[in-house]
C-alpha cells in the first residue's frame, strides 16, 4: 500500500472559553491518498473549519495544543508545518475578503511565492501569468497589475485558486470555495477545480455543507457531527445507501429527495456541553438506553465505515 | 391546488434608476402577485431582485411605471401607503440591535406603528413568539445568545407583528444548514396559511423556491425573462437562461447536465448589451438576438416568456 497523502490520526482540538473547555473535535481519523479527493461534510458548528486550521497550522489563540497526529507526506505536521507551506494549498471561503485591496493581484500572489517557491521574480511572474491562464482569467498577463476590485467574484475566486497552486502543491484544502457565488459561476469554478485536480494529479480536502456539490467533486466522504466522524466512506455509496441516522436525515433534507420538510428535531450541542455516548442520541430516532451510556465505536465495514451500531434498523 | 384569486400587488412596466448616472437596475418589469401565494424571484447577483424589492416597497423611488396594491394605485406614496407590505431581511443577525433584548427590538415595531399599550405589545409579542415556535422567554435575550436559525425567526416574528398582508422574504434561508432550512422553511408555508399571508420570496436557491413557490418570475439584468407557475417552469423551462440555471444546481447523484455550462460573468449595468440582454452568454443567439429585444410571448396561459427563440429549441432533458 502507498503511503497516503495525507493521514489524520486520533486527532482531538479543544478550545478555551468563557464556559469552559470547548472540545471541538475529538478523535478524528481521516486519510486521503495522493491524488485522491475527501469531502468533508456537516452542519454549522461540526468542527470543519477547526479540522483545516488544525491541518494548515493555523488555531486560534486559545485552542489547546492538539492531540493526536496529522501526518503529510508521512511526516507529523503537529510537530512544525514551517517545512510543509507552499506543498498544502488553500482556497478560502469568500473570494472579497481574502485579497488585500491595496495591493495589486499578481503582487499579493508573487509575494507567497517569493517565500515558498524556488526561482527568480521573473520567472514567478512567467509561471503566474501561465496559472493565470490555466484558471481561465482573461487577459493573464494584465490581471497581474490588477486591484481586486477590478475582478468579479467568479474571477476573484479563479484569482484565490491560482494562488493556491502557485507553490506547486501536493493537497488542495478548499473551504466552500462557492458558497458566496451564483450558482452559473459555482458551476464554473467546480468544473476548474475538477480539472485542475485532475491535471496535475493533486490531492483534495473539500470542506461543505452541500451534497450536491461533494457529489460532484468527491471520491470519497467523511460526514462529521459535533466533532467526530459519524460516517465515512465512498461518495456515492454513502449519498445513496446512507448508514448512520444522522447521514440519512440530513440527506432527507435536501431538496433532490425532501418529501416534506421535515428538518431534524433538536440543534447541534454546544461543544462545551456535549451529550455523553453518541453524541447525536438526544435528536436520533433509533436511540436506545445504551446510546447515552458510551461513545460508539467507529465501525469499519469495507471501504465504509460508521459510528453507529444500529446503522441497519429502518426509521420506524 | 388554490383557486385563482385577486390580485394583491401588481407593477406595470416599472422602471427603476439608480444613482446620478441613473443605472437602469430595473428597467420594464410587470408582475403581478395573488393574494395567497408565494411568488419566486430568482435570477444571479447584480440582477437587480433586491431593487425591485426595494421599488415594490417603496423604498426607492420610481421613474416609470405603476405599483398597485390591493387595487389602489400606490406608485408615488412612498412607505406611507404601503404598511401592508414588509421585508424581511436576508440576515436578520445583523438586522437585531445588538444591544437591545430581543422583546426590545419587537416592541419598537409596535410602538411605531401605533400599538403602544405595553401590556398589549407584550401580550402580542408573546403570542408571534410562540408562533414562530420560540420560548416567549426568549424575549429577555440578546441577540448574540441565539442561533442563526433563532435569529431567523426572531426576523420573521418581528415583521408579522404588524400584521402585513404581503411579507418580502429576501433569501430566508441563505447561510443556514439543511436541517434548520426545512424547519424555517416549513414555519414559513405554517405561518402563511395562519395568518393568509402573501410572500414574494428572493432567492437564487432553485432547490427552496420549487419547494415553496406556486409562481416564479427569472430576472436578468433589470428585465423579466420567463414567469410561469413553478410546475410548469421547472419541468419545461423555455427561455435559455433559465435552462442554465436549473442546470447549474449540484445534483445528490452527481450527474452533469446536458447543458452546457454558461460562460462569462453577468455582464454590468454600466454596459447593457444590445437586443436581448443575455445573447453575448446565450448558447442559442442568432443575429437578430443582437439587434432586436424580445417580446413577452405566451407559452400557456399564466406561462409567459421573453426569447426570440422559445418555439425552437426543445428543453434539455
Amino acid at each position: 500500500m502507498t503511503q497516503p497523502l495525507l493521514a489524520v490520526e486520533g486527532l482531538a482540538v479543544a478550545l478555551r472559553t468563557d464556559h469552559g473547555l470547548a472540545r471541538i473535535l475529538d478523535d478524528v481519523a481521516l486519510t486521503i491518498p495522493p491524488g485522491g479527493s475527501l469531502g468533508v461534510v456537516g452542519e454549522s458548528g461540526c468542527g470543519k473549519s477547526t479540522l483545516l486550521r488544525a491541518i494548515l497550522g493555523i488555531l486560534p489563540k486559545g485552542a489547546t495544543t492538539p492531540s493526536g497526529r496529522i501526518r503529510f507526506q508521512g511526516r507529523d505536521l503537529l510537530a512544525g508545518a514551517d517545512w510543509a507551506r507552499g506543498r498544502i494549498g488553500f482556497v478560502p471561503q469568500d473570494p472579497y475578503l481574502s485579497l488585500n485591496p491595496v495591493f495589486r493581484a499578481g503582487d499579493q500572489i508573487l509575494e507567497i511565492m517569493r517565500r515558498h517557491a524556488p526561482g527568480s521574480r521573473a520567472d514567478h511572474r512567467r509561471k503566474l501569468v501561465e496559472l493565470f491562464r490555466a484558471v481561465q482569467l482573461p487577459e493573464p498577463a494584465a490581471a497581474l497589475d490588477k486591484y481586486p476590485h477590478q475582478f468579479s467574484g467568479g474571477q476573484r475566486q479563479r484569482l484565490l485558486i491560482a494562488a493556491a497552486l502557485a507553490c506547486d502543491p501536493a493537497l488542495l484544502i478548499a473551504d466552500e470555495p462557492t458558497t458566496a457565488l451564483d450558482v452559473t459561476t459555482q458551476r464554473e469554478i467546480l468544473g476548474l477545480l475538477k480539472r485542475l485536480v485532475a491535471e496535475r494529479g493533486l490531492g483534495l480536502l473539500f470542506v461543505t455543507h452541500d451534497f450536491g456539490v461533494l457529489a460532484t467533486l468527491c471520491d470519497r466522504v467523511a460526514v462529521l457531527y459535533a466533532g467526530q466522524v459519524a460516517e465515512l466512506g465512498p461518495t456515492r455509496a454513502v449519498l445513496d445507501t446512507p448508514w448512520h441516522p444522522y447521514t440519512r436525515l440530513l440527506l432527507a433534507c435536501h431538496p433532490d429527495r425532501a418529501t416534506t420538510l421535515a428538518g431534524i428535531p433538536g440543534t447541534v450541542p454546544a461543544a462545551t456541553a456535549q451529550p455523553s455516548g453518541c453524541r447525536f442520541h438526544p435528536r436520533c430516532p433509533l436511540a436506545q438506553p445504551a446510546c447515552a451510556a458510551a461513545p460508539p465505536a467507529l465501525l469499519a465495514l469495507g471501504e465504509r465505515a460508521v459510528a453507529c451500531p444500529r446503522h441497519e434498523v429502518p426509521f420506524g | 391546488m388554490r383557486c385563482r384569486l385577486a390580485e394583491l400587488l401588481t407593477a406595470q412596466d416599472l422602471v427603476v434608476e439608480l444613482g446620478r448616472d441613473r443605472l437602469r437596475a430595473v428597467d420594464g418589469v410587470s408582475l403581478s402577485i395573488a393574494a395567497g401565494e408565494t411568488f419566486g424571484l430568482v435570477g444571479e447577483s447584480g440582477c437587480g431582485k433586491t431593487t425591485l424589492a426595494r421599488a415594490l416597497l417603496g423604498l426607492q423611488g420610481v421613474a416609470a411605471g405603476r405599483i398597485t396594491l390591493a387595487g389602489a394605485t400606490v406608485t408615488a406614496t412612498g412607505r406611507a401607503g404601503r404598511a401592508a407590505v414588509q421585508y424581511v431581511h436576508q440576515d436578520p443577525g445583523a438586522a437585531l440591535d445588538p444591544w437591545w433584548r430581543i422583546g426590545a427590538t419587537l416592541a419598537e415595531g409596535l410602538t411605531i406603528h401605533g400599538v403602544t399599550d405595553r401590556a398589549e405589545q407584550q401580550a402580542r409579542i408573546a403570542e408571534m413568539l410562540a408562533a414562530v415556535g420560540l420560548d416567549p422567554a426568549l424575549g429577555a435575550r440578546f441577540p448574540h445568545e441565539l442561533s442563526g436559525g433563532q435569529q431567523r425567526r426572531i426576523g420573521i416574528a418581528r415583521i408579522l407583528l404588524l400584521r402585513p398582508r404581503l411579507v418580502i422574504l429576501d433569501e430566508p434561508t441563505a447561510g443556514l444548514d439543511l436541517s434548520v432550512q426545512a424547519a424555517v422553511l416549513r414555519l414559513l408555508a405554517a405561518l402563511r396559511d395562519r395568518f393568509g399571508l402573501t410572500y414574494l420570496l428572493i432567492s437564487h436557491d432553485l432547490g427552496v423556491v420549487r419547494r415553496v413557490c406556486d409562481r416564479i418570475a427569472v430576472m436578468y439584468l433589470g428585465r423579466i425573462v420567463e414567469t410561469g407557475a413553478a410546475a410548469s417552469l421547472f419541468a419545461a423551462p423555455r427561455h435559455p437562461y433559465t435552462r442554465a440555471l436549473l442546470a447549474a444546481a449540484p445534483h445528490l447523484d452527481g450527474r452533469e447536465s446536458a447543458a452546457p455550462p454558461l460562460s462569462g460573468d453577468p455582464p454590468s449595468l454600466r454596459a447593457i448589451p444590445g437586443g436581448c440582454r443575455f445573447h453575448p452568454r446565450c448558447p442559442i443567439a442568432i443575429p437578430v438576438c443582437a439587434t432586436t429585444a424580445p417580446a413577452v410571448e405566451n407559452v400557456t396561459a399564466g406561462h409567459q416568456v421573453a426569447c426570440h427563440r422559445w418555439q425552437e429549441e426543445s428543453p434539455h432533458a
